[in-house]
């Protein structure tokens, strides 16, 4: 009989939502919300022993609690750690693929399942992930494919993307066909006779984007600003995050002619915020267009800016923000728009 | 430019992407208003691929 530990987050153990985001590691003896759905699906064979939960804050925030929840998981002396699903859950994702990959560092193997976009992802490691759905809408599927992938685990099987695996897959060392010198000449062949594809490095890839037309009139359209600079009200009251940020914000320039020092922070975690917090203009140039929206040179600036913090942004949220941006703007009628990068 | 922005007007550091803390108050905020000028004067320009545009 394998033994199986599942990890998951408070609001799955049915301990609370956010404002239980502060529960410490916990370890029960049995599986707890999905896992007893998990401990169907693995078959009688494989055994969930133990389930260890955290809060979502908890476990995201200071690295020390996972050292924690893996003392708890280690307890169980499991043959398998399971995290998840964490669908596109941020903080729950980020502490799924942490309690993975300090397992995996630890001997222990593990699996997580999260939706690849999830920005936690790339955190995993060397332990496997396998793809979840976007919502807990999709608990079923989620957790068959999880089911599967345990099961191939605990058989002694590598899991591919023919399990629903996602993420970098770790580098194996392997004997090669022929050498080096010659693969590259072959590959050079290959080019030269038109294989734009093939290649041993396969390289991230982003959109390409058509560039937007011109805008001649702005003197008589609608400006936003906009930035990843993670500018917010001083108190940072909707919690952006200052890396991996997994959503944006949106906040009033009604009546400012200014961003006066003290009422606007920067929240980013990538680069110092001194210079920001003394002048918040040096992160949204409100000042400066609000001068050229009096003289006219600009139609009229959009009432509010749109922020986001653009820190470790997995492509896959920095994709979804700047479709979330353009029908937002577009919507409000807005023609052209200044991005200030930090 | 290698993530594909379509205009792009450099600036003088990434802490401070709209200003130049080594100015004055008064020199910093002309610095300011050159560089959004220099962004307006981009979305007027046609581009078919990252650009940059330098602040006159």
């Amino acid at each position: 009989m394998s033994r199986v530990v599942h990890y998951i987050n408070q609001f799955f153990a049915g301990v609370g939502g956010e404002d239980s985001a502060d529960t410490p590691p916990t370890s029960r003896d049995e599986p707890v919300g999905p896992g007893r759905r998990l401990a169907q699906l693995i078959g009688p064979e494989h055994e969930v022993v133990a389930t260890v939960f955290c809060g979502d804050d908890h476990a995201s925030g200071d690295p020390a609690v996972i050292a924690e929840i893996i003392e708890l998981i280690g307890a169980h002396q499991p043959d398998l750690v399971v995290a998840g699903p964490a669908f596109t859950s941020g903080r729950y994702g980020l502490a799924c693929a942490r309690v993975v990959a300090a397992a995996a560092a630890a001997g222990i193997p593990a699996v997580a399942a999260m939706h690849p976009d999830n920005p936690g992802l790339d955190e995993a490691g060397s332990a496997p992930v396998v793809a979840s759905g976007e919502v807990a809408r999709r608990m079923g599927p989620s957790l068959d494919t999880l089911a599967a992938a345990v099961r191939r685990l605990l058989a002694g099987e590598e899991l591919t993307s023919d399990d629903g695996r996602v993420g970098a897959v770790p580098r194996r060392s392997r004997v090669a066909d022929d050498n080096a010198a010659n693969r590259a000449v072959d590959l050079v062949l290959g080019r030269l006779g038109g294989d734009t594809n093939s290649t041993e490095v396969p390289l991230p890839r982003f959109d390409r984007v058509t560039p937007a037309a011109p805008v001649d009139d702005l003197g008589a359209v609608k400006l936003a600003l906009v930035t990843e600079s993670a500018l917010v009200p001083d108190d940072n009251p909707d919690h952006l995050e200052s890396a991996r940020a997994t959503k944006w914000l949106r906040y009033g320039l009604e009546n400012r002619d200014t961003l006066v020092p003290g009422e606007w922070r920067s929240v980013h975690g990538g680069f110092s915020t001194v210079w920001a917090n003394e002048d918040p203009h040096r992160l949204l140039p409100l000042d400066v267009a609000r001068r050229l929206e009096g003289d006219g040179a600009i139609g009229s600036l959009y009432p509010a800016y749109l922020v986001t913090a653009g820190n470790g942004t997995s492509v896959g949220n920095a994709r979804r923000f700047g479709i979330e941006w353009a029908a937002d703007l577009r919507h409000s009628e807005v023609r052209a728009a200044i991005l200030t990068a930090t | 430019m290698r993530v594909g922005a379509p205009r792009i007007v450099p600036t003088r550091g990434i802490p401070y992407p709209a200003g130049d803390p080594s100015l004055g108050p008064a020199d910093e905020a002309a610095w300011r208003l050159r560089l959004v000028q220099a962004a307006m004067a981009a979305l007027g320009t046609p581009v078919k691929q990252p650009t940059v545009f330098e602040v006159a």
